[in-house]
């Protein structure tokens, strides 16, 4: 049986905000992202020895692990399945084992023959709301109850 | 059409596309990837969910194939800057990536542009990768900026 879908197109309006979700990053979890890259610790995402070697404070979580962190963001608000595009900028470096705020604002909806589309601003920070680790666009294309 | 910038670096690699792969999507990545990204949506995680919900076998999460996108690209020559960081990053899954695909991918060198900030200059470099599966079917379109700075 499919499971129903816990967001429609018509549940969200233009400048709606979702969240911001707190997730977090620990150091096993960046090991086990490089492992699988290809990436393999110690490299300046793990270890702070490597880091600091390329003038960084501490290892950072890497652009495409951050990535699909806002990713499972909005799939677990929207639903799997839904996302049709992520658009991302990365204006910081992300530590680990810190509270990371992802918020999403609707800027956009549109519903034609192509879908039910859903456009969204996206947001990651860190403890200074206003200097921002991530920004970017979503598209997600939503169930329509009609 | 290529913009225009103040900094030598080789022309030639546009309109030639690089092929990488095959990957096989096993699920031990697709387990491993979910894990470490605190993915657990059932879509991703339970094969007999995602079969339930209409597909063929357990999901990749729709970012995954990024991890792909590693393979060799060429040295653009770029004669401008020594550090470099990942700048950006675009995704567009085009159709759901299941354990057992075998996903090919071909690059292209799409643009090299400059921005200048309060920083000073920084040279956008952008490759387009277009994923496909064991069946041809454009899976996803991935764009990655990498940027070098003074």
């Amino acid at each position: 049986m499919t499971e129903p879908a816990k967001l429609y197109f018509e549940d969200v309006e233009l400048g709606d905000e979702i969240g911001p979700a707190i997730i977090s990053v620990s150091d096993d979890q960046v090991v086990d992202f490089c492992s699988l890259w290809g990436n393999p610790a110690p490299n300046r995402f793990t270890d702070q020895e490597q880091a600091e070697k390329v003038g960084l404070a501490e290892p950072i979580v890497p652009g495409i692990m951050s990535m699909a962190l806002v990713s499972r963001v909005l799939t677990d608000w929207a639903g799997a399945g839904t996302l049709a595009d992520l658009d991302l900028v990365f204006r910081g470096t992300i530590p680990h084992n810190q509270p990371l705020h992802v918020g999403i604002l609707i800027s956009d909806t549109a519903q034609d023959e192509s879908g039910n589309r859903v456009q969204c601003d996206i947001t990651m920070t860190g403890p200074v709301p206003d200097r921002p680790y991530i920004i970017g666009t979503a598209l997600l294309n939503l169930p329509s109850r009609s | 059409m290529p913009t225009q910038i103040d900094y030598e670096y080789d022309h030639s690699l546009y309109g030639v596309e690089h092929e990488s792969g095959p990957f096989l999507v096993t699920r031990e990545i697709i387990d491993t990837y979910s894990r470490s990204v605190g993915e657990d949506n059932p879509i991703y995680t339970d094969p007999e969910t995602a079969k339930a919900a209409g597909y063929g076998d357990q999901v990749a999460p729709p970012t995954l194939c990024a991890l792909f996108e590693r393979g060799e690209l060429p040295d653009i020559k770029l004669q401008f800057g020594r550090r470099q960081f990942h700048g950006g990053q675009r995704v567009e899954p085009r159709s759901p990536i299941i354990v057992g695909d075998t996903l090919t991918a071909s690059s292209h060198l799409k643009d090299v542009y400059t921005k200048t900030g309060r920083s000073g200059t920084m040279v956008h470099v952008v490759w387009e990768t277009t994923f496909r599966n064991q069946a041809g079917v454009v899976v996803a379109d991935v764009q990655r900026s990498q940027v070098v700075r003074e």
